[in-house]
């Protein structure tokens, strides 16, 4: 038609679909012109974000003025192109494509997992194929047992490929194959009969049918008897949103299928199957108080009650630097604000750190000292930037997502990465551009912004310097004076560099933005400024220590030195992490422990009382990108309660009358008060990550020892993937860590 | 990790420089994997892992991907199969002049069924599509050698003269 | 023109409905309008067609006292059920004994009254119930709540629940119209015991 072709602007197609004109750039998909002008076209092998496969035939539409029907998935727009998607001709083709796939498929809706959101299901519902008009006896194979996270039922299988090209071109492990011909093609796994792999269950989550299917959720349950709370995950800090479905108060599945948040629909091994901690049998569920040297059961008040009247004791003897506060790397950033505001305003002591896996407070420093406060890289900035420097850390291993956006990045739009890691990480050897294997990341960025760089570093900082908008990523190894020196040298990068640390927890970031750090209030001021103290104090009441804490390092000293007398442990397990020997923690006249398992802090306890998981409860994180994130609570647990109402009664214990009902009310201080904060609450409550923009002049950091990475696999998370069968069950979770292809 | 990690020794000096020659002959590697497996499975008698590892990295491609093109050509065996096998065409040339009785004689005298491999490991058995030697039919295909024109007492002094260790 | 009712309740006291009323018992029309023999005709006709229905009616009731009675005695007699009767539902078995149930949760999700619970759990070759991947681990109906309308009977894909004849189960206890799959569920067949 040469008026459309006239008239259609060179930066766009005009065509007709269903009789509706619709304008695409050109080369855009018809099944995605379609989907924009709101026509649904079926489709099993097509995928957005992954390779073409032309493999299913469902999304046949007929185009006129060309004989055949065309595959709506691999046919691009043309001008003037005039589409039918849902004509006779087109719904005979698909009624007919649908009772080819199901010549093996066994119609067991009624007991697979899949029954209700199939995708297979859904098409003979519309197009009504059920009936079949082959006579021969249905090929079959038993199921297999992939891992112990996957199983495979070859009856069921469209054979459409998403497994395949998912784990190939997505997670980039290719765990998957199809072997043999014809209708006797099968997914094969790597390994023989098994897999090695991520058991990110990605191949799961994206199945159309039942024919993978999740080891923990095998025939539980079905779709429409769950009730799904979008939260976000627990575990490691990228903070990936995740819809748990829930049934009898009991977690059943985790996944992201509405492709909402930062993550879209990906989660890991941990996001998707580490949930399980939940359900744990091994979960605390009533105070514990020693008593003549063993612990025994007790009631909250009682519990409660006998912390408080220790804590009084010591603080009257001993003053209030001998009582200490160790908070946590996945509490909310309301129960973290609490903590300190508990530790600051009703203890009085500044004695508050936790377990510190990057260097946030160099950073914020950094980035404020060099006016460029809005230079931390959101999640989605990985995954679009020109080119990214990976500094230490394994991503793959310990943050799956920032792994995924690297990956992405270098996929989808070319870009280069730059990796300077002792190790040969995946990423160096899959997609890195250049990669300098050193021996010392600190050492090695000394030399990358000395004069003189050595090796691999000089072409690695003389490409770098042709890139614009680098994305630098850098893991524990880089901490203090360090993070400044290289966000100095990075921002005289050309273009707009930003910056990325990588903690290790679902709030490691919000920990130290909330100012759970000995010197720092909440959003990096020290506690020595005496106007940041009296924004807290004209709230709070009373006067906020001027002089530092003590570090972690310090706090475990001066228990086993006998200054400190009271330890105040919130979800963290120290006798681990910092190897506190019992002898230690038994020198203290109170270990107060809060948290969910029996933890090698929590048997040395005075008194242990049950914390609620991430699943039992509301309030805030915030991803290692400073992207704020809503937990929402999602179900129950009998005999426990949130480190929330855990602060509330202490604090109304110690006689404090603090206002907050929930931690809404807290939330709305925290904006209100903390500098960076001041976040637009709405896009928060429907599901968001809002980025945070903190600012301050942090005092330096105390010492080397204090900011290091836990080093988690992809199937450890801190002490909580020791109570997860899910994190424990599959091989690779035993193997050493290396490179799973 | 894994078996990749172990060393190679079923593949000889010999093997290893005729795969250098045979990639050498392709522009793109991946394209020498059917070559490579033919080649391999001449020597060792069947596809095994480690074979399948090497011609993986002499391509620069992951195992799955071997392992999906020895699935795809039925002459390709993953399991050690007979020193001998016997290819007997049933297509319809070879039928019409009696492929289906030298198939059923073949399984009698040697015990084993279609795709079996006997227990000494002398001879395996499989039904074919054709051979492309219509004119000598009923045909059979041992290994790379063609007989024509089959009788059962044909077959039966095959199986004699191989089982003394003749070719 | 007059007419004489020889009972005439369309104006008795105390009776509100209104209008003429139409079955008076007897009513001869003995106005003058109308010739004698006419009028002695009509009388007759009436009377004969009075007593012809009385004996009609009665033959009915005459007849019927040679029938077998409808009546059932319960509960001093067992009760008699039409094939199609909704009572207590039973959970059937296959011919190999196993569940046929396979707890697909079609039926909880059909019925209106949301009266079924089921907790669903995989079979293993070791531990089978039902011939499928899937059976109940739990399945309860709460007869509190069922309102026998047979749309689970309806939906179930393995006619695994039917409408069994029960109906005696009335209870001071509420707990106990809880029914758990062990009390639905039908015996298994003494042959068809497992291997």
């Amino acid at each position: 038609m040469p008026e459309t072709m006239t008239t259609a602007a060179p930066s766009a197609v005009t065509l007709t679909i269903d009789g509706k004109t619709v304008t695409a750039p050109p080369g855009t998909l018809l099944i995605e012109a379609a989907k924009q002008a709101g026509i649904e076209v079926p489709s099993f092998c097509y995928y957005p974000g992954m390779a073409l496969q032309g493999a299913c035939r469902m999304c046949l539409v007929s185009i006129e003025k060309m004989g055949k029907l065309q595959t709506a998935c691999t046919t691009t727009v043309a001008p003037g192109m005039v589409v039918h998607t849902e004509n006779d001709e087109v719904r005979n083709a698909r009624k007919a494509m649908l009772e080819f796939l199901l010549t093996n498929h066994p119609l067991d809706c009624p007991v697979c997992d899949k029954g209700g959101e199939c995708e297979l299901q859904d098409a003979v519902f519309r197009y009504g194929a059920a009936e079949t008009r082959f006579m021969e006896s249905k090929l079959h194979h038993e199921e297999k047992q992939f891992s112990k996270l996957i199983y495979y039922d070859w009856p069921r299988c469209i054979l459409c490929y998403r497994c395949v090209r998912v784990c190939d071109e997505i997670m980039d492990v290719n765990a998957y194959g199809v072997a043999f011909r014809a209708a006797h093609s099968e997914i094969i796994p790597n390994r023989g009969e098994k897999l090695e792999c991520e058991e990110c269950g990605m191949c799961v989550d994206i199945c159309p049918v039942g024919a993978l299917t999740s080891g923990t959720y095998r025939y539980k349950t079905r779709p429409w008897e769950m009730n799904y709370t979008g939260t976000v995950c627990n575990h490691c800090g990228d903070g990936c949103k995740t819809t748990l479905s829930i049934r009898n108060n009991e977690i059943i599945r985790a996944n992201n299928r509405d492709h909402s948040g930062i993550n879209g629909e990906f989660l890991c091994v941990k996001g998707r199957f580490g949930w399980d901690f939940v359900n744990s049998q091994e979960r605390l569920l009533e105070p514990r108080v020693r008593r003549n040297g063993s612990q025994a059961p007790a009631s909250w008040d009682d519990a409660l009650g006998l912390a408080v009247e220790r804590l009084k004791a010591v603080i009257k003897e001993h003053g209030r630097d001998a009582v200490a506060v160790i908070g946590s790397n996945r509490t909310s950033n309301e129960e973290n604000y609490l903590l300190q505001r508990l530790a600051r305003s009703v203890l009085g002591t500044n004695n508050i750190d936790h377990h510190r896996t990057a260097d946030y407070a160099s950073l914020v420093g950094a980035l404020t000292a060099a006016g460029a406060k809005d230079r931390h890289a959101t999640m989605a900035e990985i995954a679009s930037a020109n080119s990214i420097l990976l500094i230490g850390n394994d991503p793959t291993q310990q943050h799956p997502l920032v792994a995924l956006q690297i990956r992405e990045a270098v996929r989808q739009h070319g870009a280069h990465l730059y990796v300077i890691n002792r190790n040969r990480i995946k990423l160096a050897e899959r997609q890195a551009a250049v990669f300098a294997e050193v021996k010392n990341e600190t050492e090695a960025l000394a030399s990358l912004i000395g004069d003189s760089p050595s090796g691999e570093l000089a072409a690695l900082r003389e490409k770098l310097q042709a890139e614009s908008d680098t994305v630098v990523i850098f893991g524990s190894e880089i901490q203090g004076r360090d993070v400044q020196r290289l966000v100095r040298w990075a921002l005289a990068l050309p273009g707009r560099t930003r910056f990325v640390a990588l903690g290790d927890y679902a709030n490691s970031r919000g920990a130290a933005d909330m100012g759970l750090l000995p010197n720092t209030l909440p959003g990096y001021s020290p506690v020595s400024d005496v106007a940041a103290s009296a924004r807290f104090e004209s709230v709070w009441g009373g006067s906020i220590p001027s002089k530092p804490g003590r570090n972690i390092r310090e706090i475990i000293v001066d228990i086993d030195s006998g200054a400190i007398k009271a330890l105040l442990v919130f979800g963290s397990n120290p006798a681990k992490t910092f190897g506190v020997s019992k002898e230690t923690l038994a020198k203290l006249s109170l270990l107060f422990v809060a948290d969910l398992f029996p933890t090698e802090t929590a048997a040395m306890a005075d008194v242990v009382v049950p914390a609620a998981s991430f699943a039992e409860k509301s309030g805030t994180v915030t991803n290692l990108c400073g992207e704020v994130q809503a937990l929402r609570k999602t179900m129950r647990k009998a005999g426990t309660r949130s480190d929330f109402e855990i602060l509330l009664a202490l604090a109304r214990l110690l006689g404090a009358a603090w206002p907050y009902r929930t931690p809404d009310d807290v939330l709305r201080e925290i904006v209100e008060r903390v500098p960076g904060y001041s976040i637009a609450l709405p896009h928060l409550l429907v599901g968001g990550a809002v980025p945070t923009r903190p600012e301050g002049a942090p005092l330096a950091l105390e010492r080397a020892d204090l900011v290091f990475s836990s080093g988690d696999s992809l199937f450890t998370s801190g002490s909580v993937s020791r109570f997860s069968w899910a994190l424990n069950a599959p091989e690779e979770a035993r193997r050493p860590r290396g490179h799973i292809f | 990790m894994g078996f990749r990690g172990q060393k190679i020794e079923m593949i000889s000096d010999a093997l290893k420089s005729k795969f250098d020659q045979v990639i050498a002959h392709y522009p793109s590697k991946r394209s020498a994997i059917v070559p490579l497996l033919v080649f391999g499975q001449d020597e060792i008698g069947h596809v095994s892992g480690e074979l399948v590892e090497e011609i993986a990295r002499r391509v620069e491609v992951r195992p799955i991907e071997v392992e999906e093109t020895i699935g795809f050509y039925s002459m390709l065996h993953r399991r050690p199969i007979g020193k001998h096998n016997f290819q007997v065409c049933t297509n319809v040339s070879c039928m019409l002049r009696g492929a289906e009785e030298i198939m059923a004689h073949c399984e009698r005298r040697l015990g084993i069924g279609h795709k079996q491999t006997t227990a000494d490991g002398l001879f395996s058995l499989e039904e074919v599509e054709c051979l492309g030697a219509c004119c000598g039919a009923p045909a059979m295909q041992v290994n790379y050698d063609f007989y024509e024109n089959l009788t059962p007492e044909k077959v039966d002094a095959l199986i004699a003269r191989l089982k003394k260790g003749g070719a | 023109m007059k007419n004489i009712g020889i009972r005439d309740d369309t104006v008795r006291p105390g009776r509100s409905s209104g209008g003429r009323r139409r079955n008076a018992v007897f009513y001869f029309d003995l106005s003058e309008a109308l010739p004698y023999t006419e009028r002695m005709a009509k009388m007759l006709r009436e009377v004969t067609g009075t007593v012809g229905a009385l004996a009609k009616g009665f033959a009915v009731t005459f007849k019927t006292m040679f029938r077998p009675a409808v009546t059932e005695n319960y509960p001093a007699e067992p009760v008699h059920f039409e094939g199609r009767y909704r009572g207590l539902h039973v959970l059937r078995r296959d011919e190999n004994g196993l569940e046929k149930c396979v707890a697909c949760f079609l039926c909880a999700a059909a019925c209106p009254a949301n009266c079924i619970y089921i907790e669903a759990a995989e079979n293993t070759s070791d531990h089978r119930i039902s011939a499928a991947e899937r059976y109940a681990k739990v399945y309860n109906i709460d007869y509190n709540r069922c309102i026998f309308c047979g749309y689970c009977v309806e939906a179930c894909p393995c006619d695994a629940i039917t409408h069994g004849h029960g109906f005696e189960i009335a209870s001071y206890d509420m707990n106990g119209l809880v029914y758990r799959k062990e009390q639905l569920l039908e015996k298994p067949p003494a042959a068809a015991a497992k291997p």
